[in-house]
């Protein structure tokens, strides 16, 4: 084989790649998901402490590679809603060690009910929402002097998800 | 040749790919093979031939994912989304002493994902990857046992870790975000025409760390064990072909966090491969080589690893 030919070659095999580059696509936000939490609970966990419990159901209900969304319903030991919580939640795969590329916005709905979006699982496979939960013994800044609204928490919590 | 899943993905999984395609790499292909030594080109494009002093190639990958191996190992096909992955890397092979070689390996890695509402192509540098290996006794060498060597890499995190301002797809996520290294043996086998080989790969990874709910989330990461056997033949034109199985396997991770610390149960790895692999010689000092694989989409043979099929393509030039 001459030098053409084999320079050629190169060139093929280089291209082989970027030739698939080549198919295009576009940079774009996922679709947001819509906020619509039907029917009953997804999954309930405890919280750390084991003082909260957490309902908790998604949106879409069974979430998909993309933009999803999360709704917890936080009660106490009583069932009240606890209202006025700060909740800061990320998304980790814990096999893989990492988080994702987009903070989820959290805000309280209804008393006890907060809502996460987007939550950005831009991947297929087992997701954790590492979740905090805190709240001063005055009721912290987002109180609304709700039910369950006594005390201070600093408590956590782990909801996970499959995303096939 | 073969490829795990890949890098974020697992962050492991890129890691484990670049490591594998460093070890192929670190093997020899002899320009003009002959039947002792084509059966090492079957599965690496720059390895350094007995009679080689230096190489250098070009090699192409394409991957396509079409599913996911939940936690219990259940294989779940991806209804909404697809991955693409493409990568190209330049690699390049020197004899430090008549048993002993180094390489290294530079990757350009691009990645597609579609999502509802997204179609995202994302590009850059991975992981630059160093590799070693030195033989203590070559394929031919021996009569009834077989040739061994001691096989070392590196990896270093010269990609971008996802999280690192990464794009919502992350597709611009093109490295691991942290070290590791390996240490392997080869053996391998020549009879006739027949060639056989078996490596055997223990890697270390360095923690990574991410931002977390409150503070810093910083996963650790168990011995990664990764096994290649690969049976081959080589014509008396000095093309070859080869059948090979890939098998990594890893423990659970530890995740240290101000919400969470220990052994996070369910965060193994696993993943199987099979392949077929092909070298035609396309000139004195040239040699092309492709490769096709899949992983087994079936459960119990991954575990918390996108899964998926791919090929090869690579070109080398060795110097005497």
């Amino acid at each position: 084989m001459d030098g053409r030919r084999v320079l050629l070659l190169s060139v093929l095999v280089a291209l082989a790649g970027v030739g698939v580059l080549g198919c295009g696509g576009q940079a774009g936000e996922p679709t947001a998901p819509v906020l619509v939490f039907p029917g009953a609970p997804a999954l309930t966990v405890a919280s750390a402490s084991g003082q909260l419990s957490i309902d908790l159901w998604w949106s879409p209900p069974q979430p998909t590679v993309g933009y999803d969304a999360a709704q917890l319903a936080i009660s106490d030991a009583d069932g009240a809603p606890v209202t006025g919580l700060a909740l800061t939640i990320v998304p980790f795969m814990p096999a893989h060690g990492h988080g994702a590329s987009v903070d989820p916005q959290i805000s309280e709905t209804s008393p006890g009910v907060y809502v996460a979006t987007p939550l950005d699982f831009f991947m297929a496979g087992h997701w954790e929402l590492m979740t905090a939960i805190a709240r001063a013994a005055d009721g912290g800044a987002g109180d609304a002097g709700g039910v369950g609204n006594v005390g201070a928490i600093d408590d956590s919590a782990e909801p996970t998800v499959d995303v096939p | 040749m073969t490829r795990q899943s890949r890098r974020w993905t697992s962050l492991s999984a890129p890691r484990a790919a670049t490591l594998l395609f460093a070890a192929l790499t670190a093997r020899a292909t002899p320009a003009t093979a002959q039947a002792c030594c084509a059966g090492g080109a079957l599965v690496s494009p720059v390895r350094l031939a007995p009679p080689d002093d230096y190489a250098l190639g070009l090699q192409t990958r394409v991957r396509s994912d079409m599913g996911s191996f939940l936690p219990d190992g259940t294989y779940v096909s991806t209804p909404t989304s697809s991955e693409q992955d493409v990568e190209q890397d330049l690699a390049a092979s020197f004899r430090l002493a008549r048993r002993a070689q180094v390489g290294i390996v530079l990757p350009y890695v691009e990645t597609h994902r579609t999502a509802p509402g997204v179609d995202e192509w994302g590009s850059g540098i991975g992981d630059v990857a160093l590799n070693a290996r030195y033989d203590f006794k070559l394929a031919a060498e021996m009569t009834y046992w077989p040739g061994f060597a001691l096989l070392g890499g590196v990896v270093f995190p010269t990609g971008k870790a996802v999280g690192d301002g990464t794009n919502p797809a992350a597709t611009d996520a093109t490295g691991t975000g942290t070290f590791n290294a390996s240490l392997g043996i080869d053996l391998e086998k020549v009879h006739g025409p027949l060639y056989g080989a078996l490596n055997l790969w223990a890697t270390y990874s360095g923690s990574s760390s991410t931002p977390g709910p409150a503070g810093t989330i910083t996963t650790s990461y168990p011995l990664q064990l990764t096994a290649l056997a690969v049976a081959g033949y080589v014509f008396e034109n000095e093309a070859a072909v080869a059948l090979y199985v890939n098998f990594l396997e890893r423990g659970d991770t530890t995740v240290e966090s101000a919400t969470s610390n220990g052994p996070a149960p369910g965060t193994d790895l696993r993943l199987t491969t099979i392949g077929a692999t092909g070298l035609v010689p396309v000139a004195v000092d040239w040699r092309l080589s492709v490769s096709i694989y899949a992983d087994v989409l079936a459960s119990s043979f991954g575990r918390n690893e996108q899964a998926g099929m791919g090929g090869t393509v690579s070109l080398v030039h060795a110097w005497r």
